[in-house]
């Protein structure tokens, strides 16, 4: 292959990668709207949409502030087919203050804060065998975290 | 590339990094996770920060005795005034802050005012789709429905926040947020009387320090002279912010029965001036954007 060649199949993989992953964003947003959003309820939605496509293995974490005298639900939604994706609420120290069922599918904790409080939502998609695996291609999937008040 | 994947990703507010090979138990435990410290965690840019929506921080000052003032919001005569991308970012911020303040005082008219302002700050940034004629219909139909009205402004505002994203606009989205969160904490703090300074007011002002450490990590991931500039003035604020301390306890999670109760934790310990002057701060930045 000729270096002409190599850059224009590289730029085209380049591109392509870049598009379906825009695309793969904006219909996991749609999928959090549609299938995670109505599991808040009786807690009223902060307004953040915080949701991503994820491979089984990766993990993230996100930090978010609590107020006193609100009551919350954090919820964890996600897609069957990476499995059920778990969360642990950790303190500044990272001392582990809840960890979520791994047997739940889309596990959530209602909790409330005496003081206002700075936490990490810790999220872990778990990884898959490759005997679990139906073809050489690793799935993803959408995982949405999301958070209700209520006063 | 791997630059422009960060981008993508972190436009999802979720990093990826490597998982945990942990299998974990729905229990409450005091075990130190050390899979991750704080210092490695934020090496690797694994850390994310969030901001709280306008309309949380409308209801905070709300449950702490703040009261509805039209006087304070930003004129809707202004709305003409903005013509760069940047300043129609910022002030759609401050237009949503304004419509989420109307919205939790049960201002059904203020409401559609700023829905109307935030729509002219959509549609000038090429964002047609978020307050478009059948999300201006569900609104005039939810007019006086709080509830409804909160879900409808929040979806239009997904809309906006996903438009730019999916456009490799992402910074023009922080300063959406940036201006919701001023204009959040500059109604907070114009609720304050000077002279006798409300104790729980003070404390929420306070509060909002955990959130503004948050906005500026959140700029800092931008690299454009607009959000410099904006990040500068968020330091200033953060000088002011200094002047609170925090004093560290253990955090424990205690269950009656009913929800968890997380105690301990962090405190926050102010003197009156510092929150006078964290008033002041916030309504030079807040007039500047407005301006």
């Amino acid at each position: 292959m000729t270096l002409f060649n190599k850059i224009a199949v590289t730029t085209v993989l380049i591109l392509a990668s870049v598009v379906l992953t825009v695309d793969a964003n904006a219909q996991c947003k749609r999928y959090t709207k549609k299938y995670c959003l109505p599991s808040l309820s009786p807690y009223m939605h902060n307004g953040q949409l915080t949701s991503a496509v994820l491979n089984p293995g990766d993990s993230a974490d996100i930090a978010m502030t609590f107020n006193a005298g609100k009551e919350y639900r954090v919820l964890i939604c996600n897609q069957e087919q990476i499995g059920n994706v778990q969360f642990k609420v950790l303190d500044k120290s990272r001392k582990v203050l809840y960890k979520s069922d791994p047997e739940q599918h889309n596990p959530s904790w209602d909790f409330k804060v005496e003081n206002t409080q700075q936490f990490i939502i810790q999220l872990t998609v778990p990884k898959m065998e490759k005997s679990n695996q139906k073809t050489n291609l690793v799935p993803n999937g959408c995982v949405a975290l999301l958070v209700g008040f209520k006063e | 590339m791997k630059k422009y994947f960060f981008i993508l990703m972190a436009s999802s507010l979720l990093i990826a990094c490597g998982g945990d090979d942990a299998v974990e138990e729905n229990v409450v435990d005091e075990t130190i996770d050390e899979t991750v410290t704080p210092e490695r965690a934020e090496k690797a840019q694994m850390v994310f920060q969030t901001v709280p929506s306008p309309l949380e921080t409308a209801s905070i000052f709300q449950e702490a005795g703040a009261t509805y003032d039209l006087g304070i919001t930003n004129p809707v005569e202004n709305v003409n005034k903005y013509s760069t991308n940047v300043q129609k970012a910022l002030n759609l911020g401050v237009y949503g802050a304004d419509l989420s303040y109307a919205n939790i005082f049960d201002q059904s008219q203020e409401s559609m005012f700023y829905m109307n302002c935030s729509k002219k700050m959509s549609d000038g940034l090429g964002i047609t789709s978020a307050f478009d004629a059948a999300t201006m219909e569900r609104i005039e139909e939810n007019i006086n429905n709080r509830d409804s009205l909160m879900i409808i402004i929040n979806d239009a505002f997904w809309i906006a926040d996903a438009h730019l994203k999916e456009n490799g606009q992402d910074h023009l989205s922080a300063l959406i947020i940036t201006g919701g969160w001023v204009e959040g904490l500059y109604l907070g703090t114009k609720a304050l009387n000077k002279d006798a300074p409300d104790e729980n007011l003070m404390q929420r002002i306070a509060d909002q320090k955990y959130s503004l450490d948050n906005l500026i990590e959140l700029l800092g991931t931008y690299d454009k002279p607009e959000i410099a500039a904006m990040e500068e003035n968020m330091r200033e604020l953060q000088a002011a912010y200094s002047k609170i301390k925090e004093e560290e306890a253990e955090a424990t999670v205690s269950d009656d029965g009913g929800v968890a109760t997380i105690g301990g934790g962090s405190t926050l310990t102010y003197e009156t001036g510092t929150i006078l002057e964290i008033t002041a701060v916030i309504e030079k930045i807040r007039n500047d954007i407005i301006q």
